[in-house]
């Protein structure tokens, strides 16, 4: 008890001495004075006008700030049109709201298993049906509806690379605000959010060709009911062990990759007759057809003819531990 | 408070009221507007909204365009150095127009889809794409 009374004792010394060292800054030349008494003496009068004439000056501009806002609002200055695209700023904040918010939300979101076979049939059923209409799919456009959408619906190849499963999985259940996202939960059950979820998940290991094949499938124009994904392990392990940035970046050079493509930190001629290759590792496709990973990317370097017979790459006669050794430092690229 | 201190209050207000009304006879004294065919010729601006309308910057990076570069297909930075359209074919403005257009016939399979883009369009986007 007695420490107790000590410790408020302190604290409202050092506190009153605080209050003391304010009034010093407030009015210089009266120390120790306390604040509510003197404001009335006749000598403080201009000191009242001062505070007041600031008080006034806020309120007068919040008020004109407001009218403003009013006067572009009603104008119709501010142009809707999804036809252009938002300010740059506005970009900016929509993608801080939309990130932000949803980390939020999903923080605690369960993940049940979602590599299961039937449980991503069923999302690809839904997505087909749902989803491509504003996002497409590899290799199929989006319907008339999802062009023009303002913010763009992102292609969700890439939205494995953005958002976890739990977060996936809310913004399709709840959708987005500011952004046209409907909220797909509306009847449905948690199986089919989860379903479109494990389907999207994948999509990024789903060559355009296949997804149509799909289609096709459901249609039943095509035998094929099953997916055939990429395989697991696209070849990651395996580069792992061929790799040798250095050895790459000089055989690089050596079959003259850069003379064609702009390759950062190899050296040579950096032309542009085909694709600039920085930040390689986070491109989807090679040659707009093949799921970007180490065994197409190797395959490709050793004869290009052979996946796409009528591009404009040449087959150099790389041998294939070169093509690995080549592969491996392009996934180095920033 | 007296008088004239609340005159300098008002001052702010009464403009901001002249500068409303001024605004609202403006709207309503504008000629009527009709879209004609001249709008809708090819425009390099243009194809900069139209570039980010048609969402290529959700596939493609391309410089003055906002928002996350795409990584789904490749970069177009400096679009007017490169030799080949897809590969394979020479990157001419109208060829370029062409493939924007309808990119699966150029080259069936592509991961990059038809997106239902007129000529007029397409050749504005292309203007774009040089103009980098």
């Amino acid at each position: 008890m007695k420490l107790i009374r000590k410790a408020i004792a302190t604290v409202s010394r050092f506190f009153m001495k605080g209050l003391a060292v304010l009034a010093t800054l407030v009015r210089p030349g009266q120390p120790t004075a306390l604040v509510v008494t003197p404001l009335s003496r006749p000598e403080e009068r201009p000191r009242m006008r001062a505070l007041w004439i600031v008080l006034a000056t806020v309120v007068g501009l919040g008020m004109m700030g407001l009218a403003g806002a009013f006067a572009f609002i009603y104008s119709g200055i501010y142009d809707i049109a999804a036809y252009r695209p938002h300010l740059e700023i506005t970009n900016k904040v929509l993608t801080l709201v939309k990130r932000r918010s949803v980390e939020f939300h999903a923080r605690d979101l369960i993940v049940p298993e979602l590599d299961d076979a039937d449980l991503i049939q069923r999302g690809f059923v839904l997505y087909r049906d749902h989803c491509v209409s504003c996002h497409g799919a590899p290799g199929e456009a989006r319907a008339p509806m999802g062009v023009g959408v303002n913010p763009n619906p992102p292609p969700l190849e890439k939205a494995v690379e953005d958002w976890s499963h739990a977060e996936v999985a809310w913004i399709t259940a709840y959708g987005l605000k500011m952004a046209g996202m409907p909220a797909f939960g509306l009847g449905k059950g948690p199986l089919d959010l989860w379903a479109i979820t494990a389907f999207v998940k994948r999509l990024n290991t789903l060559p355009p060709e296949e997804y149509r094949n799909m289609v096709a499938a459901t249609r039943g124009e095509y035998p094929m009911a099953e997916i055939r994904w990429l395989p697991e392990n696209q070849g990651w392990e395996l580069l792992e062990q061929r790799s040798d940035d250095d050895r790459g970046r000089r055989l690089v050079e050596y079959y003259g990759c850069t003379s064609c493509h702009r390759i950062p930190g190899a050296p040579g001629l950096q032309a542009m007759s085909g694709p600039p290759l920085h930040n390689w590792r986070v491109r989807h496709y090679i040659s707009g057809r093949w799921v970007n990973n180490p065994i197409n990317l190797a395959r490709w370097i050793q004869n290009p003819q052979a996946m796409d017979p009528k591009t404009a790459m040449p087959n150099v006669g790389v041998t294939e531990e070169d093509a690995w050794a080549i592969a491996g430092f392009l996934y180095t690229l920033e | 408070m007296n008088m004239k201190n609340r005159k300098t209050l008002l001052t702010p207000i009464r403009v901001t009221m002249v500068l409303c009304f001024s605004i609202w006879i403006a709207g309503c004294t504008r000629a009527p507007e009709r879209l004609t065919e001249e709008d809708f010729l090819p425009d390099v601006s243009r194809g900069k909204d139209l570039v980010s309308v048609y969402a290529c910057s959700a596939c493609h990076e391309i410089a003055g365009v906002s928002g996350i570069p795409g990584n789904i297909g490749p970069p177009l930075t400096e679009w007017g150095q490169r030799k080949f359209i897809a590969g394979r074919v020479p990157n001419e403005a109208h060829i370029l127009a062409q493939w924007i257009q309808n990119p699966q016939e150029f080259k069936p399979g592509t991961a990059m889809p038809d997106l239902g883009v007129s000529k007029v369009e397409a050749l504005s986007m292309a203007a774009y794409l040089y103009s980098q």
